[in-house]
Formats: C-alpha cells, structure tokens, sequence
C-alpha cells in the first residue's frame, strides 16, 4: 500500500507545483511560487515527519516530495545570479522560511 | 490536461527514484537528500542549457522528474533533526555544490 500512497501522492504534488507556479510566473519575476510551495511543503512535511509511521502517511511524503523541489530554486537562482537582490532575497528567504516552517510543523505535530 | 499529465508522470517517476535511493542509504538521510538533489540539479541543468527539446519534453524532464526527483521539504525537516551547526553546513554544502554544478553545466555564452 505505501508505494500506491507514495505515487498518488507524488502524482497530486508535481503538476500542482507546476499550475502554482505557473500562475505567480506570469505575473512576477521573482519565483514567488516555487518560494511558497517550498514554504508551504517544508510546513506539512514536518507535521507528518514524526508521527507514528502508517501506510496513508505516506501520501504526505510522496506528495511533498514532489511538490517541493531544489532543481527549480537552483534553475530560478542562476538565472538571476547577475541581479543580486533578487539573488540574495530568494535564498534569504527560501532557506529561513522553509526551516522555520519545517519546525513550526514539527512543534504542531508534537 | 497534457501538461498535467506529463508532470505528474515525471514527478512520480523522480520521486520513486528518490525514495529507492533513500532506502539505500536508510543511516544517512541527509547524505541521500544531498546526492538526490545534486543530480537532479545536474539533469535539470543539462535539459534547460544544453539540449534542445520540445516543450514538452522539457515539462516532463526538468519540472516533472527533476522538480520531484528533487526536495526541499527533507532538505527542511532535516536541518531540525541535528544541531544548528549540522544544519547550516548542510544547506551550505547543498547550495555550494549546486552553484558549481550549475556553473560546469551553463554554457560559456551564457557565463
């Protein structure tokens, strides 16, 4: 059962990271989208990380697995290396956001 | 609908991949994370830079099974699981790795 969880979960988070993204892209240059799906993702990935492992959990990390991601920050981060504010608030604000909402998720569940 | 369906089929084709390679390596989680978005890094680098592919082709390699090959979310819940020094080396060493990689991969016209 895990796998068949894991897969549709996986299978719900990569196109719904795709369609939210999408829609901050047309209207902002900066990747507030992949921001607010790493946000988002790294929260709810920390409210199931420790509960009592069951097979229907396993929707949650298929699905934030795969609607979070690193390759798309990295690909947004080169491509605005030469414009340094946007460079710098992107990391800035990824990194410190993404922890504390993977701790603020982690308080929640304990 | 297409779009959708080629993401979602990369998505879960990378996360499977992800999570083989995490049961290989079941001690060091944040070793696994490491190497799993370091390559995904280098795919999604490789696809957007140096190949000429379709649309589509690239929805499904570099937003489907890089972006779910890939995570943020371990990346995340694993700084909280060590001290904050373990912590802040490994989202360094993830940044510093994935800035080289993606400066190996761009073409010179582009540096």
């Amino acid at each position: 059962m895990r796998i068949l969880f894991f897969t549709i979960g996986a299978g719900i988070g990569a196109p719904l990271r795709y369609v939210i993204d999408k829609y901050f892209r047309t209207r902002a240059t900066f990747p507030w989208g992949i921001l607010f799906i790493n946000v988002l993702g790294s929260f709810i990935a920390g409210a199931i990380a420790t509960l009592e492992t069951k097979d229907i959990l396993f929707l949650g990390f298929g699905f934030c697995g795969a609607f979070t991601t690193w390759s798309a920050f990295m690909l947004d981060l080169d491509r605005d290396r030469k414009d340094l504010t946007k460079f710098a608030l992107n990391i800035f604000l990824s990194i410190i956001l993404g922890v504390i909402a993977a701790w603020a998720g982690l308080q929640i569940a304990s | 609908m297409k779009p959708l369906v080629i993401v979602s089929l990369g998505g879960i084709i990378g996360s499977l991949l992800r999570w083989q390679i995490s049961e290989t390596l079941p001690h060091s989680p944040a070793i696994a994370v490491f190497i799993v978005n370091q390559i995904g890094v280098a795919v999604a680098a490789f696809m957007a830079y140096r190949i000429n592919a379709s649309e589509l082709r690239k929805l499904f390699l570099i937003t489907g099974f890089a972006g779910g090959f890939t995570t943020f979310s371990a990346l995340a819940v694993l700084t909280q699981q060590g001290t904050f020094i373990h912590g802040a080396v490994f989202v360094s060493l993830s940044l510093i790795a994935s800035f080289i990689i993606m400066a190996l991969i761009r073409p010179k016209s582009k540096r």
